[in-house]
């Protein structure tokens, strides 16, 4: 179709659809449902962090009045399942982290289920634990898994061109050790299912999954069904960012509580239970050594990244994909190396995180840029642009930049935050116990999807009732980004409807097509392309038989304001009919015709080979960020003044929904710079509550100032490329080149907690220490 | 299981109550007390005494002013009578928690609860503060450091309920209140400290200066008071005073901050509020 000029719906700025019903409280959460019938199941989890279970007992448990059924590893099929195929629903033989879940209750009450699980004995026999994925990693250490004698269960390797000979070559090279430690998603929702039989047998799911088809396919592995016999469905999610990408053992433990009960089972989280039991960002080292020449243009690229993978496997250990993307390509380096390995420990595992990997390599990434700028006497701007990516590259790794902004977003992020023009006075009005800094940083992620499986695509059905109402049903799932917003204005736009006569259905996998789930920043690019075929399809039916019906050229009809419009050759626009009425004429007439299209999109790109090559992603987002950070030098309190985003966006679809999503991620990547941290030692976790798990407030939020680079993917729904994960990616980079043009202190591992700051500006002679007693 | 629910309106009732189950509960806003109620520590008794009119008013009398044991934060805030006459106290409301905890944290709660990051105490401290305790046989009046032992403990009597809280106001006073972040408030205090005196001719004088978290109850950097008390300050004095006050404090690691940390921290405000009344101008803020 063609593009109008002004358009009516894409641009706007829209609030969600279902935002009133959220502001006044009426959105149903999962721990809002009640199902007849149902129990409350808990979970008992271990005391050891590595430990032989000699025995569980439950007979006091079973006695607890309103306790239905007590399970444990023996009652149940334990399949493994994950990425590692090393987690189970129970552990029965051996627990290897805090979280491992050794029994669960399902009780009439919430109640009376905690006392049952405080009433289970359990015996063990502690075995000797790693914490630290160095010392999994010596010879000797101890062996967390048989299967696995090195602790060592991935490795991956990339390379492209000869680092060694560039690194000889190199007029400058710079290296260094980052650490990048848990933290946690914080949902304002904590996990949940409801899991629930019929006489027929099928299971129905209440689930909060990101992924519904795939988690449908390994649910029914786990708990022994035909997948087709399971539906789940997905209520209202309070917060998801990446956490509800995998499946958890709560979930089967749900199943089978449901089944050996014969009763439907609910279990929700406490907050503690969330931030002990639900994954977190991956922690990583990364070992970094980068060069340039003499004129500051980026050489080589040397990494070898360490990944604690805790006591299991989830996502978190394949983050090195998308770290590995950053590496090789977020500028034109011609030599590039990248060695992962992940290593077992006792401590509790990771998953997928908005970002996924990306924080962490930018965060290294983006501070060795500002260092070689500075050996090589360069602006880090004017570094930055000497290698910046253009359109039309093709980076060593096989990713094809088809629209490219990340010129412009340096441009613009400068401009706006006076990058240069402060950088140069800044010396001056630096107050004696408060230094000024500014700081920026640039990111790439893929911006529409990213192949994984053999398909990244979504099936789309659209039909348009005899009221003129349009339904999307759509595969994809909506997590509080405001995909159902976006697609339902694509389709408002298409078919020339007002956006209240759009209905997205995407919550029901007995109802909506095969969508690979939300992830890699691809719901707006994948769905939104899928939901402008089936409404283009509809639209040409549309004014197909209008045309036939008014005997007109099809040429000369357009939709707008809920009707078909004619605009005779030499003339103005006329309503010719309102498209409520065209559809009955469809329905109920000799042609019994529905208003009914379907579409499936796939996505142009494709899975990587052996060697990670291969263009994974139809196209890629850019950003850059300039944060301006006053530092207390005598407390080490970190102030953030201002924040300057720039992002290459494609086009604006909804100019209010990704106001939402770029303050969103700029905030949680404020707080992974500044005060988050999942404080774990020995495999305990000393901060599961928000008292001391410190989320940045509304009042230290800064002024967030963005500009969006419209670059207008070809690929794209109107031009649109994904923005999910992007603001949260280079924050804590621009925040750490920013404290040490204030300080003239690097700080190569996060949180910026003024503790840490502290520790550094004394160390490195800028702040005088009081006399230590 | 609590067996006994009592929620009195007036004082006397109170007290009554108290003294019938003197193992009773008190419970005020139940913002510190909720915390191990949760988790499963319930007592047999409660007496609730949030509802008692008595409890929370303020009164500016001539040379003092007086509080009740159930003024809430926001209540503090609120107040003129306590911007002016007890400036440190309402500098640490300011930092404290947010606005729902504000409505219903009592100061009472704060002194009794004798958590050594308790920031009302603190500040009490540093106003020369003394509370009155009541119980059905009488009254007695004790300093905070007198009514606060230790974590947990102080000196309440069974059958005794603290009920007020009493300022005296000193004309001419400067006053700070630092506390750590890295938030401005809804913190835990890592380290704080309160500081009160009186500037006159470049002097000072009724120095003192309260730290919090960084001892088993908020605590006077005596030391350093002294070093300070009657004379002028200077760059080599002040630092004298904040090698002192970093000396004497005894600051524990836990999961907020280490011990080494919280001492840094004692010395950088010590440092700011000693510097601040070396320069008018903000010497000038310090007082309002
Ligand atoms: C999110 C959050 C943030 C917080 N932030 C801060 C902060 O910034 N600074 C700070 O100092 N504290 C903070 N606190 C702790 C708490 O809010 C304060 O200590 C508060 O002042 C306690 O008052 P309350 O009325 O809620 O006490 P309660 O919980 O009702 O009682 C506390 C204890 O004192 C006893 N008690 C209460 N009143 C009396 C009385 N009149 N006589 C005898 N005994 C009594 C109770 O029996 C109980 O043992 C915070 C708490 C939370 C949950």
């Amino acid at each position: 179709m063609s593009q109008q000029a002004s358009m009516r719906w894409i641009g706007a700025r829209v609030p969600k659809l279902d935002a009133p019903w959220k502001a006044s409280g009426e959105v149903r959460y999962l721990p809002d449902f009640v199902v007849g019938g149902m129990l409350h199941g808990k979970i008992r989890r271990s005391d050891r962090v590595h430990a032989r279970v000699k025995s569980i007992d439950t007979s006091a448990a079973k006695k607890v009045p309103g306790v239905h059924v007590v399970l444990t590893a023996k009652d149940v099929e334990n399949v493994a399942f994950g990425h590692g195929k090393d987690n189970t629903p129970f552990k029965g033989d051996v627990v290897r982290c805090i979280r491992d879940e050794l029994a669960a209750v399902a009780a009439d009450t919430e109640e009376a289920a905690e006392e049952a699980c405080r009433l289970i004995r359990v015996e063990y026999e502690d075995l000797p634990a790693l914490f630290d994925p160095r010392a999994a990693l010596e010879r000797g250490a101890p062996v967390i898994y048989p299967e696995w004698p090195d602790n060592k269960p991935f490795t991956y390797r990339y390379a492209h061109g000869d680092v060694k000979k560039a690194a000889a070559e190199s007029a400058h090279v710079v290296e260094d050790e980052f650490d990048l430690t848990w933290v946690s998603h914080c949902c304002m929702g904590t996990s949940a299912i409801i899991a629930a039989f019929d006489t027929g047998g099928r299971l129905t799911l209440n689930s909060l999954t990101q992924v519904p088809f795939l988690y449908r396919r390994d649910m029914a592995a786990i708990v022994g069904m035909k997948p087709e016999d399971i539906r789940v469905i997905q209520p209202t999610i309070g917060g998801a960012f990446g956490s509800k990408l995998d499946i958890y053992p709560f979930e089967p433990i749900a199943v089978h509580l449901a089944r050996a009960a014969r009763r439907p089972v609910r279990i929700v989280f406490s907050r503690q239970e969330e931030f002990l039991a639900s994954p977190t960002r991956q922690p990583a080292i990364i070992k970094l050594k980068s060069g340039c020449d003499a004129r500051g243009r980026f050489t080589f690229r040397d990494a070898y990244v360490l990944l604690d993978n805790g006591g299991h496997t989830s996502w978190g250990a394949t983050i090195p994909f998308v770290m590995m993307q950053t590496f090789s390509s977020l500028y034109r380096v011609p030599h590039v190396r990248f060695l992962t390995d992940v290593a077992y420990t006792n401590n509790p595992y990771s998953g997928s995180f908005r970002g996924y990997g990306n924080l962490q390599a930018t965060f290294a990434i983006e501070q060795h840029v500002d260092r070689l700028a500075e050996k090589t006497g360069l602006d880090p701007l004017k570094m930055r642009l000497l290698n910046a990516q253009e359109p039309g590259e093709e980076t060593g790794q096989g990713l094809k930049f088809v629209s490219c902004g990340l010129r412009d977003c340096l441009d613009s992020a400068a401009k706006r935050s006076r990058y240069e023009e402060k950088r140069a006075a800044k010396k001056g009005e630096s107050g004696r116990r408060v230094k000024r800094g500014l700081g920026m940083a640039s990111m790439l992620h893929v911006g529409g999807g990213a192949k994984i499986y053999r398909s990244d695509g979504c099936g789309s059905v659209l039909s348009i009732d005899d009221f003129g109402k349009v339904t999307l049903v759509t595969g994809s799932t909506d997590i509080g980004q405001g995909s159902e917003t976006v697609l339902a204005q694509i389709v408002a736009e298409v078919l020339g409807v007002h956006l209240d006569r759009v209905k997205v259905v995407n919550s029901d996998t007995d109802v909506k097509p095969w969508d690979v789930g939300v992830h890699a920043s691809r719901t707006s690019y994948v769905a939104g392309n899928s939901a402008m075929m089936a409404a283009t399809q509809a639209r040409e039916k549309l004014l197909k038989a209008a045309a036939e019906q008014h005997r007109l050229p099809v040429e000369e009809l357009s939709l707008a304001d809920n009707a078909v419009m004619h605009t005779p050759k030499s003339g103005v626009a006329k309503k010719l009919e309102p498209i409520d009425r065209l559809v009955r004429s469809l329905h109920f007439s000799d042609r019994a015709e529905l208003l009914i299209t379907q579409a499936y999109f796939e996505p142009g790109s494709v899975k990587q080979d052996k060697e990670f090559r291969g263009n994974v992603s139809p196209t890629y987002a850019f950003g850059t960020h300039v944060v301006e950070v006053e530092v207390e030098l005598d407390t080490g309190l970190v102030k953030v003044l201002g924040v300057w985003a720039a992002h290459d966006v494609g086009k604006v679809l909804n100019a209010l929904g990704i106001e939402g999503q770029i303050e969103g991620g700029v905030v949680m990547g404020l707080g992974y710079a500044l005060t988050e941290q999942l404080k774990i030692e020995r495999g305990k976790v000393l901060n599961p509550a928000f008292r001391d798990y410190h989320l940045l407030t509304a009042p230290e939020v800064p002024p967030i100032d963005c500009d969006y680079i419209e670059t207008e993917d070809p690929t794209g729904p109107f031009g649109a490329k994904g923005v999910g994960e992007a603001p949260a990616i280079c924050v804590a980079a621009a925040i750490a080149n920013a404290v040490y043009d204030a300080t003239g202190v690097r700080f190569t591992a996060l949180p910026l907690t003024p503790e840490r700051v502290l520790d550094g500006l004394i160390a490195a002679g800028v702040t005088k220490d009081v006399g230590a007693r | 299981m609590t067996t006994s629910y009592l929620r009195p309106t007036t004082l006397d009732e109170a007290l009554a109550a108290l003294a019938t189950t003197p193992t009773a509960r008190v419970l005020a806003g139940g913002t510190d007390w909720m915390i191990p109620a949760r988790a499963g520590a319930v007592p047999d008794a409660l007496i609730n005494i949030f509802r008692v009119e008595q409890l929370r008013s303020i009164r500016r009398t001539g040379d003092a002013l007086e509080l009740g044991a159930c003024v809430t934060v926001a209540q503090l805030l609120k107040s003129k009578d306590v911007l002016q006459a007890a400036p440190v106290l309402w500098k640490a409301a300011d930092r404290f928690a947010s606005p729902l905890v504000r409505s219903r944290a009592t100061l009472g709660g704060n002194l009794c609860n004798a958590s050594p990051a308790a920031d009302l105490s603190l500040a009490l401290l540093a106003c020369d503060a003394t509370v009155t305790l009541a119980s059905k046989g009488g009254r007695r009046s004790l300093t905070v450091e007198e009514l606060v032992l230790g974590p947990r403990k102080t000196a309440l009597g069974p059958g005794e309920l603290l009920v007020g809280v009493r300022v005296p106001i000193r004309a001419g006073q400067v006053s700070r209140f630092e506390k750590s972040g890295p938030r401005p408030a809804l913190e835990i205090s890592a380290a704080a400290v309160a500081f009160t005196a009186t500037v006159e001719g470049g002097r000072l004088t009724g120095v003192r200066i309260a730290c919090g978290a960084v001892a088993p109850v908020p605590m006077r950097a005596k030391k350093a008071e002294a070093l300070v008390e009657g004379r002028a300050l200077d760059p080599a004095l002040i630092e004298a005073a904040v090698e002192a006050a970093a000396g004497e404090v005894t600051p524990i690691d836990d999961v907020r901050a280490t011990a080494r940390y919280r001492r840094r921290l004692v010395a950088a405000y010590v440092r700011r509020c000693l510097e601040a009344c070396t320069d008018d101008r903000r010497l000038h803020a310090a007082a309002s």
